[in-house]
């Protein structure tokens, strides 16, 4: 019996190359400030020192209560170049409410008193309601901030307020399937300046490029590169030109069926790497090193996550 | 103490001539993002048509 001849890849490529671009049914753009995400999540893991422990217990279906205790040295801003750490501990109480998907509720206390509050509620379909606050007991401290994200057909634009007069406002449209462009403006009233900035964002199924650009002197450029199912190769590069500061981050993001592994080495000479595993269903082991040769400032850190 | 305290707020009418400016900038890079799928979509239709003739 004879089998079908599977038809040539050729024909597959060039079937592909033939197919049109409507410019007036284009996809919609991420958010502008999620424009580096596939670089943040392999170069900038949560790295932290000590010993950290987490628990989450789920009330209900919508309501959830977190309980954290951190360990550990604590970098303290000093005169001198050497650094500076105080052995502390805190304790963290916290309660988050989902009522997925309009609304979102989170709040997280600490025994020295700072509160971090965050709201997210869909106001209608395309319109949603950001805040989030950071309130502490020292005078001048406390921080908030209000956004207004409205997402349209093929764009997505936000507006934003925050504490000291602050203004903001930011779009992101895509003009190609593969292509996003985006630009933001702000105005800091307390300190009397403005700034402008630009982005541009190219991706496929296998690569994100993302460059920025900004009036504070500000460049960042950056590249993820899907290797295979289980591996992300990033790279960054970010530097100021007013004050010359020039920083290079190469890493990877290797996941595995049980644990994920992540690292990366930069132009300053550190070298970090942040591997979680989970040991069992509701039960996750963390190990985080960072070691900043150039500073002599090393990190190591170990922790357990109890609860989805 | 650090150095953005003793910094000296620049003139207001300045500052407000710079914001200005930029949110000028800002909005015409919008407007420049929201016209170019239109005329990409229009080169293409052009060119359309031509193969269309053949």
């Amino acid at each position: 019996m004879a089998t079908p001849i599977p038809p040539p890849p050729a024909a597959a490529a060039a079937a592909a190359a033939d197919t049109k671009v409507d410019y007036l049914n284009l996809p919609c753009p991420i958010p502008f400030e999620e424009l580096h995400r596939e670089a943040m999540m392999s170069l900038k893991p949560d790295l932290f020192e000590g010993m950290r422990f987490d628990f989450t217990k789920m009330l209900n279906q919508k309501f959830s209560l977190n309980h954290s205790v951190l360990m550990g040295p604590t970098e303290v801003p000093s005169q001198s170049t050497e650094t500076i750490k105080i052995p502390t501990a805190h304790y963290e109480f916290g309660s988050t409410f989902i009522d997925h998907p309009r609304l979102l509720l989170w709040g997280r206390i600490l025994t020295d008193g700072r509160l971090n509050a965050r709201v997210k509620c869909d106001l209608s379909e395309n319109l949603t309601f950001k805040a989030n606050a950071q309130l502490t007991n020292e005078p001048h401290m406390s921080h908030a901030m209000i956004n207004f994200d409205y997402k349209g057909k093929d764009y997505r634009t936000q507006f934003q307020l925050g504490n000291g007069a602050l203004l903001g406002a930011s779009y992101i449209q895509s003009v190609t399937q593969h292509l996003s462009l985006g630009g933001e403006v702000f105005w800091a009233g307390q300190h009397r300046k403005s700034g402008i900035g630009y982005a541009a964002r190219y991706n496929t199924d296998k690569s994100v490029a993302t460059g920025q650009v900004a009036s504070t002197g500000m460049v960042l450029l950056s590249y993820v590169q899907k290797v295979s199912e289980k591996v992300s190769l990033a790279s960054e590069f970010m530097c100021n030109y007013l004050s010359r500061d020039v920083t290079a981050s190469f890493g990877y993001d290797y996941i595995l069926r049980q644990c994920r592994l992540r690292g990366k080495i930069d132009s300053n000479g550190c070298v970090a790497a942040f591997l979680e595993e989970r040991l069992n269903m509701g039960l996750n082991f963390i190990l985080s090193a960072e070691l900043d040769h150039r500073k002599k400032d090393y990190k190591f850190g170990f922790g357990l996550t109890v609860g989805e | 103490m650090f150095p953005g305290m003793f910094m000296r707020k620049p003139d207001k009418a300045a500052a407000l001539k710079q914001l200005k400016s930029h949110a000028a900038m800002f909005g015409t890079w919008v407007v420049v993002i929201r016209v170019t799928p239109y005329v990409l979509h229009f080169l293409c239709a052009e060119k359309e048509e031509l193969k269309l003739e053949l």
